[in-house]
């Protein structure tokens, strides 16, 4: 008797234990790669990724890659009292989450070779002091994409969630809190966040460093590059060359190298010839990137206009400087005086919040400067296939400054109120691109500033100006051929009257339904 | 499967009779409709994108209080009352094989469970016409959200019967399977919280991820995205009760 | 129809049923008789599956019912004793439920049901809950249920348990007409019944088969007949008379009073001393009141095997250690 009980408890815990490794197997079997399959019922499929990052993703653990994707979010803080943050934080919110469920993609194709980290600072945080560091991040909102692969250094990409992952409009630009304009609400325009954060990943896993080449066949100094002068561009070369990039001089005569990530102009003081029209033009309609820093010097002779390539990409630059008033720094809100002062040469520089490479920079208010600017003017109408936007201005006081008796500008202000107004400073453009010969184009990117922003001084001030320019710049070039949707934001309109009926609806109507229901079956089922 | 089907019809024909359901759906509709009401207040004043909406109805007191309690109500009179008035033997003695008996029960309460949850779906649509809200939602992630509670839920209530197949006592039975459904949720992130190094080691990592049921559901199913691997897991885990209830069932004839 | 060899089912140390073989055949109806706790609903529950035997065999048409329980229940139609119902169901759909469970074709399902019920007699509550029908109909419904699939043997646990005596005799009718179609195997404590409704009677006590015969054979085996004569005479008078009649043992008289004496006595095996003694009474002159042979009981006959058997047993055994055999000897012949 006892033999038989202990014969069926020991069955049924073998068949147990039997049942449990078949759950097991199971769910081993459901998580293979070969069988598993994620089906993207998300709203506007925004967590479906591209064939190519699916692609790019699976093929990372036949190369022993491992990714690794750092989220460093701000933490929700109190409610901001404005509705500029308050839509501000919205969206912050709403960004996180579309890049929580894309990155959720990303770790279900690349399986063991993704991890995602979410940094938060009141979780771990001596972790979360340890990934700040060893990535570099001062601020909240952004994401790090990391790779590590054996025989090579680590290396990683910061992206920032709002510049480079969502599309936030901002209707005005802002400025500086003593300036007057109020805020309207920023709306969320559009999600690139598989493009950013694949073209990152691709452009890590790129073999062969990005090239920046100098063209300073145009330019005063030929040693720029190297030079340690104030006006050299040693300290540019060092920048670049601790994001990963190198600088390389060229000399358009045999076009642009193959190679060339990015074209750099430093303060051209003659015109271009015809035929550096050419080059660079196509250049930049075959996807390039070129960045033209002009200059304001003493002498007006170096005060080149831009010329052909200004006509073809559709600005003009003025040959006087700009100068600001500064206004009463110990009243605040208060309107310029309009007596002249001579530091009114410097140039605060007002950022466009809206575009990627100035974006940080305007929500971070930092205070970047121009020693001396002309004036960028666009021409009218733009050229054909081209898409033009601002990157810097002055404050709403600049004006054009004229010589004086002695031939040098003149610090005194003019009297007219017409003459003051914001002065452009800095753009950039978009340029069509022509097809290839195997039938791909690539848009090209033209940065203009007019004031020398980055030699060894400017550096120093506008550093992180620099950087957001070229790692923009590079970014793009490795911009992989993803075709996504546009994201549409929709909001709720309900009117009072729809919602008290929402309301009883919901509350009243649904619970009573069932109610009724349930008397109207609980007395038939009493009568026979 | 003709004990199934019999045993479907009849315990589903049940549900539908008893008074504790309807206090069960009242009760629900009731609460939920407060919350959504709120939501879509919340979302119509702060601008908010309507494409979170069926997101946000997810995670609410009334839907944690039909994961929880609601299945181990339904189930706890599967087995536990037949024993306790003896119509076991009536049972036990008709010409049915036990797994059929077993499977029928289970599918009576997944049923019954499914369609006390089907007009969430239908009043958000409904709220889509013209005289509520006059807008399209975007109904993916509820219906994923439909396919994970209902894949969820088909796991409880199988561990459900289960503990209703252990017992005579109603009480204990519910008592017991509130006390799994309350672990399978709030468990994984605990030890996972606790654990420190050990929860990084790789298949104590994958372990808790499986598990890890609420997660699982606020960051796939509730956003619209199926994994198939954890529609695995959870068949896994039915069938595993359910097999585990089939032989409590029957053992009083092996004993 | 079913046949139970060496059956036996243990609880834990508990031996419930200790080793009991019997058989049915076609068209029988056995009466299960025992006190209460005996046995009867464990060999029950046994034959119909509910419980495994710890040791033995048993067969149900032609079935074992360790290897092909399923075919052995298709076979029976069962009454439980307590008759467990669903209370939330009607009758008719409770009766519907039962026919489909028991596999029967669905179109079929409705002529069986409604024979069900009317050969039950609830048709008249088809339509109410069962948990609100009163206690006779419960017991019917159960029995519909037992008939709803028709089939070849029923088996019945205390089918009038609990009822009044018109309903218990509505029932033990309802057995009787049913006994031309099935099998029946039924059990009860109530000796009337059975004996009135069985065609044959198997007792059992404490787990053992104690007796198994037609009620007749059983009550012969029982104990003594006796000739009981009530005549107005005096007592010598009477037992005088009747004294010789041949066949008549050792007799009692009593004086009932008002000049009425009863004679008791009792009968040899085999003898009918009835027409004797009224020619005797005749020749005296007497009056005689009554005449008649009083058969034992199978009450009697029932303690003689249950407890009577026990109490033998215990004074068997306390008797062992003494006087010996002296003391066996001494039991009187009235508690046999």
């Amino acid at each position: 008797m006892r033999l038989r009980a202990l014969g069926m408890w020991t069955n049924l815990l073998l068949s147990s234990v039997l049942m449990l490794a078949v759950w097991v197997l199971l769910v081993w079997v459901g998580s293979r790669p070969a069988l598993k399959t994620l089906i993207d019922l998300s709203p506007q499929q925004r967590a479906t990724i591209d064939q190519v990052t699916v692609d790019l993703l699976k093929d990372l653990p036949r190369q022993s890659i491992e990714v690794e994707f750092h989220l460093f979010f701000e933490p929700m803080g109190p409610e901001p009292q404005d509705a500029f943050q308050q839509q501000r934080a919205r969206i912050m919110a709403r960004l996180r989450e579309l890049t929580e469920v894309l990155l959720r993609q990303y770790v279900f194709h690349g399986g063991e070779s993704v991890t995602v980290e979410n940094h938060a600072p009141f979780g771990d945080i001596a972790r979360y002091r340890e990934a700040a560091q060893r990535f570099g991040v001062t601020q909240g909102d952004v994401v790090v994409v990391a790779v590590k692969q054996s025989g090579r250094p680590p290396r990683h990409r910061t992206l920032s969630l709002e510049g480079d992952l969502g599309v936030v409009e901002v209707p005005e630009m802002r400025q500086r809190p003593t300036a007057l304009p109020t805020p309207q609400v920023p709306v969320l325009k559009d999600f690139k966040g598989e493009e950013a954060l694949s073209s990152a990943l691709k452009s890590l896993l790129v073999q062969g460093t990005p090239t920046v080449y100098f063209f300073s066949g145009n330019s005063g100094n030929t040693n720029q590059m190297t030079s340690v002068v104030p006006d050299g561009y040693a300290q540019l070369t060092r920048l670049l060359d601790s994001m990963g990039l190198q600088c390389r001089e060229v000399d358009l005569r045999n076009g642009v190298p193959k190679d060339a990530s990015v074209v750099v102009v430093p303060e051209p003081q003659r015109q271009f010839t015809e035929g550096q029209v050419r080059v660079l033009h196509d250049y930049v309609a075959h996807g390039g990137r070129l960045v033209l820093n002009y200059s304001w010097s003493g002498n007006s002779d170096w005060n080149i206009g831009a010329g052909e390539l200004g006509k073809l990409f559709g600005f003009e630059v003025g040959s006087r400087p700009v100068y600001h008033l500064i206004p009463d720094a110990h009243t605040p809100g208060s309107t310029p005086g309009l007596d002249g002062n001579p530091g009114v040469g410097k140039l605060d520089l007002v950022m466009n919040p809206n575009h990627p490479v100035t974006l940080r920079l305007a929500r971070g208010m930092q205070n970047l400067q121009f020693d001396a600017a002309r004036e960028l003017v666009w021409t009218d109408p733009a050229p054909a296939g081209v898409r033009r936007e601002p990157l810097l201005t002055t404050g709403p006081w600049g004006w054009l400054a004229t010589r004086d008796g002695q031939g040098f500008p003149s610090y005194t202000a003019p009297r007219s109120q017409s003459e003051f107004k914001s002065r452009m400073l800095g753009a950039a453009f978009e340029v069509d691109g022509t097809p290839a010969a195997d039938g791909k184009k690539q848009d090209g990117i033209v940065v203009v500033f007019t004031g020398v922003f980055c030699n060894n001084v400017g550096v120093g001030i506008n550093a992180d100006l620099a950087a957001n320019v070229f790692n923009w710049l590079c970014e793009r070039r490795v911009l992989l051929d993803i075709r996504g949707s546009s994201y549409v934001a929709r909001y709720l309109k309900v009117q009072q009257q729809q919602f008290d009926r929402v309301f009883w609806f919901l509350v009243l109507a649904v619970p009573a339904a069932f109610l009724a229901g349930g008397l109207f079956v609980f007395w038939r089922r009493r009568s026979s | 499967m003709n004990g199934t089907l019999v045993t479907l019809k009849k315990e589903l024909f049940s549900y539908c009779c008893s008074p504790v359901s309807y206090l069960i759906a009242v009760l629900f509709y009731l609460v939920r409709g407060f919350e959504v009401a709120s939501i879509i207040a919340y979302f119509a004043n702060y601008q908010i994108d309507q494409d979170l909406l069926p997101t946000s109805c997810h995670n609410l007191t009334s839907t944690q209080f039909m994961v929880i309690l609601v299945p181990a109500i339904l189930t706890m009179r599967c087995f536990a009352e037949e024993r306790r008035t003896g119509s076991i033997e009536t049972l036990m003695t008709a010409p049915v094989r036990d797994h059929g008996v077993v499977l029928g029960k289970w599918l009576a309460a997944v049923t019954f469970y499914a369609l006390l949850w089907l007009p969430t779906v239908l009043l958000l649509w409904a709220l889509t016409l013209s005289p509520f809200l006059d807008t399209d939602l975007a109904f993916g992630p509820v219906f994923a959200s439909y396919l994970g509670m209902f894949l969820l839920s088909s796991m409880l209530m199988a561990f459900g019967c289960f503990a209703s197949s252990l017992t005579d006592n109603l009480m204990l039975a519910a008592i017991v399977a509130v006390l799994f459904n309350l672990c399978l949720l709030f468990l994984p992130r605990l030890v996972r919280a606790n654990l420190g190094v050990l929860a990084e080691q790789y298949y104590v990592a994958q372990l808790l991820d499986k598990f890890d049921v609420s997660t699982n559901f606020a960051q796939w199913f509730a956003r619209g995205l199926i994994d198939t691997s954890q529609i695995w897991f959870f068949a896994g885990g039915t069938a595993f009760f359910l097999f585990l209830t089939v032989q409590s069932f029957g053992a009083r004839r092996v004993a | 129809m079913i046949s139970v060899r060496d059956l036996e089912k243990h609880f834990g140390a508990t031996r419930a049923v200790a080793g009991i073989t019997f058989d049915v055949t076609r068209g029988e109806v056995v009466g299960f008789l025992g006190p209460n706790g005996a046995g009867k609903t464990t060999t029950i529950r046994v034959l119909t599956c509910f419980h495994p035997a710890t040791a033995g065999s048993a067969e149900v048409g032609g079935c074992d019912v360790r290897r092909q329980p399923v075919e052995v229940r298709r076979q029976i139609g069962y009454l439980p004793e307590n008759v467990p119902l669903y209370p939330d169901l009607r009758v008719e759909e409770y009766l519907w439920y039962r026919a489909a469970l028991k596999g029967v074709p669905r179109r079929q399902r409705r002529v069986h049901v409604e024979r069900a019920m009317e050969r039950a007699g609830v048709v008249e509550v088809r339509r109410k809950l069962v948990g609100h029908v009163s206690r006779g109909y419960r017991q019917r419904t159960g029995l519909a249920d037992a008939l709803v699939a028709n089939p070849p043997i029923l088996i019945l646990d205390e089918p009038t348990s609990g009822l009044d005596p018109n309903q218990r005799r509505r029932i033990k009718q309802l057995v009787r007409e049913l006994a031309q179609e099935h099998t029946i195997l039924f059990s009860s404590h109530i000796l009337a019944e059975v004996q009135d409704v069985s065609s044959r009677i198997l007792v059992i006590h404490r787990g053992v088969l104690r007796a198994d015969g037609t009620p007749s054979q059983l009550v012969a085996s029982a104990g003594q007949r006796s000739l009981v004569v009530e005549a107005r005479a005096a007592v010598d008078v009477l037992g005088q008379c009747l004294a010789a009649v041949p066949g008549v043992g050792r007799a009692m008289v009593e004086d009932l009073g008002l000049g009425v004496a009863s004679f008791r006595a009792e009968v040899a095996t085999g003898a009918d001393p009835r027409e004797a003694a009224a020619a005797a009474v005749a020749a005296r002159g007497l009056q005689l009141r009554e005449l008649r042979l009083q058969l034992p009981t199978l009450e009697e006959f029932f303690y003689a095997v249950t407890e009577g058997a026990d109490r033998r047993e215990e004074l068997a055994a306390a008797g062992g250690d003494g006087d010996g055999g002296a003391a066996v000897a001494a039991v009187p012949e009235g508690a046999r």
